[in-house]
């Protein structure tokens, strides 16, 4: 059975603001997917529509073999099962962070879904443990840092025992430590079997995060959908759906432009 | 291509000229005051005396029924004596004493002068203890008959004297309790004594992202004073203060969004749960008791003195 299933999905914002168009693929189970596509592409969208925030206008969005509805998702037993088994990471921890403290934050989500407190407490403090903000337990989400947050935030999911990580921009803003932490975190949930979603536009940590991509195109389509080393290998697809840029550039004697997947550094022979 | 009028040309910085504040730089330096002041209290919290050390609901009780005996009480010498335990606990407590100065020395002033009136002969007649002018017989306000003369009263001075001893003891202890326990912890001892938890959780939001938006307020106001020499017209500066308001506004609901989907997304459906707290100690328990038993002595010792 497919994890998530999307069938000539659209979605549009108020205001016929185009979120996607026409999107369909399959996620299985156990895959690490990064949803590839320039600013503003309808990665966040797709990823809400995942997690049964959004509800498309055309198409439809299956989840566990089942059509995400509001009115499935307000059914006790799958909204419940539902929101158990799936944890989105929002790209704004300000926003994902409400509670007054980090453990109450962590409590929160176990919480809703009626665990006992002694089983909440057990996962909190496992995950404080885990995570290795043990030290952060009483302190206010207001007072962390850009990267504790988003260390906080994706506490917060585990604490659920996911089986589906839906990520939106989990690198964006992080220091090299806190970036070299989260990767190392996510590829040890990988390894436990998690499906991990990832929504990026930066293609340096792409293939750490995942073994296929789903690129979306400036028109709100999915413009390919391969595993990630070959999507990386498509220099004219990702220069045409904005992931990378191509100017001159000169190395000594020699001027040439070429496509630039990379921000800092790159490694080419010069031929003419 | 980039324009020539974009060419950095050197600039003269020329010093002088008369200084005046605009009312944005004014704005943005009173957030970065809040700021300061709301990034800094948890730290302003950490344990470090008697009060610091007691469970936050055990605390707020205690520091509850202190609050309600100084509105039961009438007698001036048991006000006054609970308003210096009240100090005595803060400097037992070692409580930072320059954030509590304001509430121990401005308190009762800015209250006496709001009870002033009550001291004169217009307002509480009674046996005069002062004259502070002499209207002679037979005047008038417009309609109104004065007295003879403008007088302080002992009743009067009575009520000023009990007003202004009540409302220091009251905001005193009400300090105490804020100074010596983080924000959280005072959220979560209100939901430990029962407090309805939707408003509990309003106001723990409310407070969480008081500070996100406190913090784009003055990005706002930085990024304006980054881009403007000097303070503009007055009529411009009150034009761009309204843009300002819209665009938080437009933020705030955007936000208020983000955190309702958040919540959704982990399971909530309209009713919150949270952690129940751990029991009380038996120290705490011992300030409750020590609080109440008090609390019925100056109750007991009131009614049997009478009024003063």
């Amino acid at each position: 059975m497919s994890v998530f299933e999307f069938e000539r999905v659209t979605y549009h914002y108020p205001g016929d603001l185009v979120g996607v168009e026409e999107v369909s693929f399959r996620i299985e189970a156990g895959e690490s997917i990064a949803l590839l596509g320039a600013n503003a592409s309808g990665k966040s969208t797709l990823l809400y529509l995942m997690d049964g925030l959004y509800f498309p206008q055309r198409g439809a969005v299956r989840a566990f073999g089942r059509e995400l509805t509001e009115r499935a998702l307000e059914a006790e037993g799958f909204g419940r099962a539902f929101r158990r088994q799936v944890g989105l990471l929002f790209q704004n921890s300000e926003a994902q962070l409400f509670s007054t403290t980090v453990e109450e934050e962590l409590a929160f989500g176990p919480l809703q879904l009626g665990l006992r407190a002694d089983e909440v407490r057990r996962r909190v403090d496992d995950t404080l443990t885990l995570s290795g903000i043990e030290h952060l337990r009483s302190r206010s989400p207001q007072a962390l840092s850009g990267g504790e947050k988003k260390r906080v935030a994706l506490a917060s999911l585990l604490t659920l025992a996911p089986s589906v990580l839906l990520l939106d921009e989990p690198t964006s803003g992080l220091d090299p430590r806190s970036l070299q932490a989260l990767l190392e975190l996510l590829a040890a949930l990988r390894g436990r079997g998690l499906t991990l979603v990832t929504a990026t536009h930066d293609l340096s940590v792409a293939p750490e995060l995942a073994e296929r991509g789903i690129v979306l195109s400036e028109a709100h389509r999915v413009a390919r959908d391969a595993p990630v080393a070959a999507v990386l290998q498509d220099m004219n697809l990702l220069l045409e759906v904005n992931l990378i840029h191509a100017h001159a550039h000169a190395h000594g004697s020699i001027t040439h432009v070429h496509p630039h997947p990379h921000v800092a550094y790159h490694d080419h022979e010069h031929g003419s | 291509m980039i324009p020539d009028w974009m060419q950095p040309t050197p600039a003269p910085i020329e010093s002088g000229g008369r200084r005046r504040r605009s009312a944005v730089r004014r704005a943005a330096a009173a957030l970065n005051r809040m700021l300061g002041l709301m990034v800094r209290a948890p730290a302003d919290t950490r344990p470090s005396g008697f009060l610091h050390h007691l469970e936050p609901r055990a605390k707020l009780i205690g520091i509850g029924v202190l609050v309600i005996t100084a509105t039961l009480v009438h007698q001036l010498a048991l006000l006054a004596a609970l308003y210096l335990a009240s100090v005595a606990m803060g400097i037992v407590s070692r409580v930072r004493l320059g954030s509590l100065a304001r509430v121990w020395l401005a308190a009762p002033l800015f209250t006496a002068g709001i009870v002033l009136p009550a001291t004169l002969n217009l307002v509480s007649p009674g046996a005069p203890l002062a004259t502070l002018w002499h209207f002679g017989e037979g005047a008038r306000f417009g309609p109104w008959p004065l007295p003879s003369a403008l007088t302080i009263t002992t009743p009067g001075l009575l009520v000023a004297a009990r007003f202004v001893l009540r409302t220091a003891t009251c905001l005193s202890l009400l300090a105490l309790l804020t100074a010596s326990t983080p924000p959280a912890a005072l959220l979560a001892a209100l939901r430990g004594i029962g407090v309805p938890r939707v408003f509990v959780i309003v106001t723990a939001m409310m407070y969480r992202y008081l500070e996100v938006l406190v913090r784009c307020a003055h990005d706002l106001h930085l990024a304006r004073l980054s881009r403007s020499i000097g303070p503009g017209q007055p009529r411009r500066e009150r034009q761009w203060a309204a843009a300002g308001i819209t665009a938080l506004y437009r933020k705030t609901i955007a936000l208020s969004q983000t955190v309702y989907l958040a919540m959704i997304s982990r399971g909530y459906t309209g009713e919150a749960r949270s952690l129940s707290p751990l029991p009380l100690a038996g120290r705490d328990a011992a300030w409750i008791a020590a609080c109440v038993v008090v609390s019925a002595a100056a109750i007991a010792a009131g009614r049997l003195w009478g009024r003063v």
